[in-house]
């Protein structure tokens, strides 16, 4: 009774009921979040798993055109199904195919570059990784270096990626390389496709400050990658990349982790009986305060794209937000919990196991990747605020 | 304590910070967290003489102050070495005070409260004992009938189950059950109702400041060397504020912990236990707010296990929470605040700093 067959006659509530219904009866007990791994993920055999267990019941790609094969939801039903996803405690996946891929080539893409990849993606027999940052191009990803020269039929990429999330992971990368010199340093990059088992691609895993592997660097020497691999126009790479930055920092700002933070930090003031101590309620309060806050401002954000807007530069406030109360729930969870804070692992806390370690080294970069918080600061002084660029300051 | 001594702790700090700066690799970081004591390390501090600098001289020490030790102290927190100094000198210090000499060995110190009953039998746990596993004896305070003793524990008496903790250094929750202690001895004085978690608190500010005060110095180098946007990172007012903000932290840090060292050789259980809640509060406020602002100053890389900074920074996060987080004595100091009343509160802040 589950199926979400033409979603677009439910109303909003049916359709929330449906899915609630159906992650009910399907999504794995044991790979929920909880109290334990409140900001669990999915990666690997385990993710593709299940993703194909969503895609035979019909839910996969919310956001893609039902002539694609996605669920084409209005943007309000997007976002129940997300809001579905975190009620149901189903672990994160991070599927840059289906998020930032798809809908790329969806826009920009030829006919055939859609017709080869979109059903591969949806069946995850691709799986896709995102090549943009370098080592001398991360917050400034503009100046990037990896060069991909054409040859006949071929462009020749050399050149390095990093922090490539779950890479080794992955079968193939979208890559932002540069095909050209101009003056303005965003032109002359291009947006290439480029399956992973090509000849001269190495992949090395970075161990983080938490002992996992979650970043790669890839290297290309020589690779020969089909000249039919590029998307959009050759040099205007920037502006296929672009087009969709603004839905990544909206999915990106979701309020979900911050959410499941504070559900741990009430289990463990509870179990930890300190509900009587002032100060430590004083802070919880104001984190809970703040969390509400923050909700309907993405609330109200959202629903200004629901209502037919686009994205626009305020949504790095979300990413702003979002990030920096995540640190803050993350602390006062490790704090609160005195000298358990300092374990590694899975620590009893009261009644409550949970791995404090992990959740707390998970939020670290948070305020770094896809555009460090200063970048996105910059942002809203002059593009929302129009604060005049600083004189010296190139843009 | 005589002024004489700062001429020993000058030369005492610069053949430390030689030693380490020569033995103190990535190499023997990476050992330590693999349970590989440093032994040859170990040694080479003793013959210098630094395991027993805080000792009084009547025992073989070198007698120097706590706040003459300051400086030597937060090398600990600044160099990193990988081995129990800062206990093992804790301990002879505070075994010294009781007339006692330390054995010559690495020493752990526990900083939980134990009972000892009328038999002389030590019970009770502590949650986490820094270098336990890897040392012979546990020095502790137990409380009888009457007045606390000062313990010297075996940790074959003990029941130690290991813990991983986010230093990655050897830790365990200790446990006793009617242990019989080496050495027993009346506490001195200047330990108070909570034993020897005032001064363990201090050695965490003082270490806490010492790598504050380093992760300052890498951040103010990688933020003149690392160039984005065509500019040095350093040249950005966001970037320069940040900084800015963990040198105020950073010197926060070291007022507070010089402050509860001067308390320590005060010699007055009270005011020794008001300096150690002040400078674990302030150091540890300093180290939640220091890391989080180093990690955005280095970026992507500084989260990677090949760069050096999350040496410093899992320790800091690992001293702030250990020896009473900032939240206990915080409760603690303002409990006490409150129970003496409006009219000592300004006396108490302007007078007892000497």
């Amino acid at each position: 009774m589950s199926e979400p067959a033409h979603p677009d006659r439910l109303s909003d509530e049916q359709f929330r009921e449906r899915f609630r219904a159906w992650l009910a009866a399907n999504y794995p007990a044991e790979l929920k979040q909880d109290s334990h791994r409140p900001f669990r993920r999915l990666r690997g055999d385990a993710a593709v798993a299940w993703l194909r267990r969503v895609r035979q019941a019909g839910w996969r790609a919310p956001a893609w055109p039902r002539e694609y094969g996605g669920m084409g939801l209005s943007f309000r039903k997007q976002l129940i199904y997300h809001e579905e996803l975190e009620h149901a405690g189903v672990a994160r996946i991070i599927d840059l195919g289906e998020t930032q891929l798809g809908p790329t080539l969806i826009q920009c893409g030829s006919e055939a570059q859609k017709a080869h990849y979109l059903p591969r993606i949806l069946s995850c027999e691709d799986v896709w990784c995102q090549g943009y940052s370098e080592p001398g191009a991360g917050s400034d990803l503009a100046s990037l270096r990896t060069s991909a020269v054409r040859e006949g039929e071929a462009f020749i990429v050399n050149g390095q990626k990093i922090w490539t999330t779950h890479a080794t992971d992955s079968t193939h990368i979208f890559t932002l390389v540069r095909t050209g010199k101009f003056a303005k340093k965003q032109q002359g990059i291009s947006f290439l496709l480029i399956d992973l088992a090509t000849p001269g691609i190495t992949v090395r895993p970075i161990v983080n400050l938490a002992g996992e592997d979650e970043f790669c660097e890839v290297f290309f020497d020589n690779v020969r990658v089909p000249a039919a691999q590029l998307v959009g126009e050759l040099d205007q790479g920037w502006t296929v990349a672009k087009a969709l930055l603004g839905y990544e920092r909206i999915w990106i700002g979701s309020p979900a982790l911050a959410g499941k933070a504070l559900e741990l930090a009430r289990t463990l003031v509870e179990e930890l009986a300190l509900t009587n101590d002032a100060g430590v309620m004083d802070r919880l309060a104001q984190l809970a305060a703040d969390l509400h806050d923050y909700r309907l401002l993405y609330a109200e954000i959202c629903d200004s794209i629901a209502d037919g807007g686009k994205p626009g530069p305020d949504v790095s406030m979300l990413k702003v937000y979002a990030s920096e109360l995540l640190h803050r729930l993350t602390e006062f969870n490790q704090e609160v919990a005195a000298e358990s804070g300092g374990i590694v692992g899975d620590a009893r806390i009261g009644g409550a196991l949970t791995d404090l370690h992990w959740q707390f080294m998970m939020a670290r970069p948070v305020t770094i990747f896809a555009g460090a918080n200063e970048i996105q600061r910059d942002i809203l002084a002059k593009t929302v605020l129009g604060l005049p660029a600083e004189a010296s300051a190139r843009n | 304590m005589s002024r004489d001594n700062d001429d020993i702790a000058g030369p005492l700090g610069d053949q430390l910070a030689r030693l380490f700066a020569k033995t103190v690799t990535r190499e023997a970081l990476v050992a330590a967290e693999h349970n590989v004591f440093d032994a040859a390390l170990w040694n080479e501090i003793s013959e210098i003489g630094a395991a027993l600098a805080l000792a009084a001289e009547s025992v073989g020490g070198a007698g120097l102050a706590w706040a003459q030790a300051d400086g030597l102290l937060q090398l600990l927190g600044s160099q990193l070495p990988p081995v129990p100094l800062g206990e093992t000198m804790l301990a002879a210090w505070v075994l010294g005070l009781a007339g006692i000499e330390a054995p010559a060995a690495p020493l752990a110190v526990a900083g939980a409260l134990l009972q000892i009953d009328g038999d002389g039998c030590v019970s009770g746990d502590d949650a986490l004992v820094s270098w336990a596993p890897q040392a012979q004896v546990i020095v502790a305070v137990a409380q009888g009938a009457g007045a606390r003793q000062l313990v010297l524990l075996s940790t074959l008496d003990a029941e130690l189950t290991p813990q991983r903790t986010l230093d990655r250094l050897p830790a365990a929750r200790a446990r006793f059950r009617g242990a019989r202690p080496l050495q027993a001895v009346a506490a001195p004085a200047v330990l108070g109702e909570t034993g020897l978690l005032a001064p363990l608190a201090v050695l965490r500010a003082l270490q806490l400041a010492g790598s504050l005060s380093q992760v300052l110095a890498l951040c103010i180098d990688y933020a003149n060397t690392r160039s984005q946007f065509g500019k040095t990172i350093g040249k950005f007012q966001a970037i320069q504020h940040q900084i800015a903000e963990l040198a105020e932290l950073s010197a926060a840090a070291q007022v507070a912990a010089g402050y509860a060292a001067r308390q320590l050789d005060g010699g007055d259980a009270a005011a020794a236990e008001r300096g150690a809640a002040v400078a674990k509060i302030r150091a540890a406020a300093s180290a939640t707010r220091g890391a989080a602002i180093a990690h955005q100053v280095f970026g992507a890389i500084g989260t990677t296990d090949e760069h050096l900074l999350h040496y410093h920074t899992r320790r800091l996060w690992q001293w702030r929470d250990e020896a009473g987080s900032d939240g206990w004595w915080a409760e603690r100091l303002g409990r006490q605040a409150l129970a003496a009343g409006a009219a000592a509160l300004w006396t108490g802040i302007t007078a007892s700093a000497p």
